[in-house]
């Protein structure tokens, strides 16, 4: 059998797989993923930095230093400024911290020093070195200064520099915790939660609504009557209820999550089953001599109604998992002692402004990235399954 | 040859909102082991119901009310209950418990020993099922223990119906079929139980005429080969002439003639309605004839609940006396032996 991999599903699978990963860490390893270090760091990679992270350059000097012109050159350059660049505002104890201020023409004509900095700090071959020994750990005040040739004016550029033993790729938060610990963390109430919700959900109303389509009698028409009943409660206001009456129990909250999914998976697979019983294959069936339940769960539902099933799994899980961020953002979820991604969004929510972008950036990326994977899957998977694609 | 097949009497209708409809107005058929049976009437003259309530695939409400099908020795309509209000015209609900333990009975024999094949075979396969998860399917419902010898009678029943190229067909989605190659494999399907009554309820009606006469000539072939017994539902006379040694003649719920054919070109059917069937079935080759019904046009054939069906169109009726006459509007004519093997209801030939 030659099965037809598509790029939906194979992406889905990676991304499922780096999820459950993260589950299975944040599971048994759970104390040892957290790293502390210098609290408010930003990510180590530059691009974040420079990117999201600003801070103003400190010009102490307001007369303009470059008004002199060079006689042989008519308009003046774009290196004209000496601190041209963020600086790089990480460092890690071991490894060198390199801050090339400016351009290689202005360097010759200018002279540059640390006015304040770590001990080791230096200027050195047109950059700023430094190697932070394992003593060094912490936030450093930087003060850099640099003179042009043939001027009074001095420019410099102050910034803070975080220091520590390990890098942390995605930053620290206010209180020294490693964002990425944290991530892999709060994955913890991604996978488990939801799965109580698909369960009550998906393959409630599997069975219900198989029976509710299939079926022509009082108990059937019970079933519909209870969808529309659950159908109009307010979810949200069931959440915060179910959450306060069980003190924040996630699981409990996800059966109420279940139950809220019930009534439009009930009536999905219930649509479908009752289109195929009005089909004449049904009555040949029977006359070949297969079972009613045969002909519902094997010939309507394994054969006919699998890439529906599949998707409104993933669908699912996918509402379970925003369920589970919104109210922890909500303070109606995970508690705090507790990590969960949407706790971080919340703690992250008020140094935004301050361009302090990791605690909601990671968060997020997160949470796109659990739902995709769900997506990914239920589709890629629905149309592997799907016969007619073959 | 012993009877394998037995409708005595058969009585059965569908509620409606007001009123009870009856469907068949007790009929009686029978069917020996080994022989082809045709089956003609118009749409709607309940032959369909009738072998459908075989298998107790009617929809019940209240469904067969009266009469006994018996089935190699045994009654499927054991301890029926008495319908009388439905038998009187008036609505009655159907007697749950009876109708349960009569579906048992009936669903014993589904695939096992009567098989339907029905007028669309494309929609009555799975649809998204390989045909080979169909058949294997089939197969091990009726056929416990040798699970071995699947693929020999798959394929040799396929070889039967002209398909050597089985792989291709057998590894198909029914949607990949032409309408021919999924009659064929529905046939197979329906086979594969090992039935002794094969009914094919207009198994060709959505099929090309010359497809349509190749599948039943290899239909009528395999019964043979068998020695199964067949019972060939048409609305088309020509169809089945060829192919059958007995017609049954149904009109509103009514089996208005029943003629054994022995040889094609000596047959004299008596009923007015028969000898129409004939002439439209005929006409396509006899022109004089066929402009014999062209001319005039085909009235309504409205339903009577109390006399014969076709009083108010028969040709016959006009040249009888006035005592024969109100007998055909009001009392229901009883089948009576005209010649050998030829039964007709009818007041004309009361005399």
């Amino acid at each position: 059998m030659i099965i037809h991999l598509n790029f939906r599903f194979v992406l889905g699978c990676i991304l499922l797989l780096i999820l459950i990963g993260m589950n299975v860490v944040a599971f048994f390893f759970s104390s040892d993923i957290i790293k502390n270090g210098t609290p408010a760091r930003p990510p180590s990679l530059y691009l974040f930095q420079k990117a999201l992270y600003h801070q103003p350059i400190e010009e102490e000097a307001v007369e303009d230093l470059f008004s002199f012109s060079v006689p042989d050159e008519a308009e003046p350059h774009a290196e004209d400024l000496i601190f041209n660049r963020n600086p790089k505002r990480t460092a890690t104890v071991g490894t060198e911290y390199r801050y090339v201020p400016t351009s290689q023409y202005l360097r010759n004509r200018a002279s540059f020093w640390v006015e304040e900095g770590p001990r080791g700090m230096k200027y050195e071959d047109g950059a700023f070195i430094w190697t932070p020994d394992s003593t060094q750990t912490g936030i450093f005040d930087i003060s850099l200064a640099a003179q042009m040739e043939d001027s009074e004016t001095i420019r410099g550029i102050r910034f803070k520099l975080f220091s520590d033993e390990i890098p942390f790729y995605f930053g620290t938060d206010e209180r020294g915790n490693s964002v990425l610990g944290l991530m892999i963390a709060g994955a913890k109430w991604s996978i488990l939660p939801g799965l109580i919700a698909v369960l009550i959900a998906v393959f409630g109303g599997l069975f219900l609504g198989a029976y509710a389509g299939y079926n022509k009698n009082f108990l059937s028409n019970f079933i519909d009557g209870t969808t529309l009943v659950l159908e109009s409660i307010p979810a949200l206001l069931l959440f915060f209820l179910a959450a306060v009456i069980f003190s924040f129990n996630i699981y409990i909250v996800m059966v109420a999550v279940g139950l809220v999914l019930l009534p439009v998976n009930i009536n999905i697979i219930r649509s479908t089953v009752k289109h195929f019983v009005d089909c004449q294959f049904v009555e040949s069936s029977k006359e070949i001599g297969f079972t009613d339940n045969q002909i519902l769960f094997r010939d309507i539902i394994w054969y006919n109604c699998k890439p529906i099933i599949i998707s409104q799994i993933a669908n699912c899980f996918a509402f379970a998992i925003m369920v589970e961020v919104t109210l922890s953002y909500l303070q109606f979820g995970i508690q705090v002692p507790e990590v969960s991604w949407g706790n971080i969004l919340l703690q992250g929510k008020s140094d935004i402004h301050k361009g302090e972008f990791w605690l909601v950036f990671f968060p997020c990326l997160m949470i796109i990235m659990s739902l995709l994977s769900f997506y990914l899957t239920g589709s890629g998977l629905s149309r592997l399954l799907d016969p007619r694609k073959n | 040859m012993s009877t394998i097949l037995e409708i005595n009497n058969l009585y059965l209708g569908f509620n409606n909102s007001q009123s009870y409809i009856p469907a068949i107005r007790g009929i009686k058929v029978t069917l020996k082991k080994g022989e082809k049976v045709g089956v003609i009437g118009e749409s709607g003259s309940g032959k369909s119901q009738t072998f459908l309530s075989t298998l107790g695939l009617l929809e019940n409400n209240p469904g067969v009310t009266a009469g006994e099908i018996i089935f190699d020795q045994v009654n499927i309509l054991e301890n029926i209950p008495k319908y009388k209000k439905a038998n009187s015209g008036i609505p009655e609900k159907a007697n749950k418990k009876w109708i349960r333990s009569y579906t048992n009975r009936a669903k014993r024999l589904r695939g096992k020993n009567i098989s339907i094949i029905f007028q669309d075979a494309k929609s009555s396969l799975i649809p998204y099922k390989k045909i080979i998860d169909q058949a294997w399917d089939t197969w091990k419902k009726h056929n416990i223990a040798n699970n071995y010898e699947f693929q020999n009678t798959a394929t040799s029943l396929l070889a039967d119906m002209g398909i050597n190229d089985n792989g291709k067909i057998l590894d198909s989605y029914p949607n990949q079929l032409s309408g021919g190659e999924a009659q064929r494999a529905y046939i197979m399907l329906a086979l594969l139980g090992n039935p002794e009554v094969l009914i094919a309820d207009e198994p060709t009606s959505s099929l090309d005429p010359y497809s349509s006469r190749k599948i039943i000539d290899l239909l009528v072939k395999i019964v043979d080969q068998k020695g199964l017994s067949l019972i060939f539902i048409s609305h088309r006379l020509d169809q089945i002439l060829s192919s059958v040694n007995k017609i049954y003649v149904f009109l509103n719920g009514l089996v208005i003639e029943e003629l054994e054919v022995s040889d094609i070109n000596d047959i004299s059917p008596l009923h007015p309605y028969t000898i129409f069937l004939f002439k439209m079935a005929n006409g396509n080759y006899f022109r004089k004839l066929r402009n014999d019904i062209c001319a005039s046009s085909i009235e309504h054939i409205e339903r009577n609940n109390y006399g014969c069906p076709y009083s108010n169109v028969c040709e016959l009726k006009k040249d009888l006396d006035n005592d024969l006459q109100s007998k055909c509007n009001d009392t229901l004519p009883k089948q009576r032996l005209i010649a050998p093997g030829q039964k007709v209801a009818c007041w004309a030939y009361e005399k």
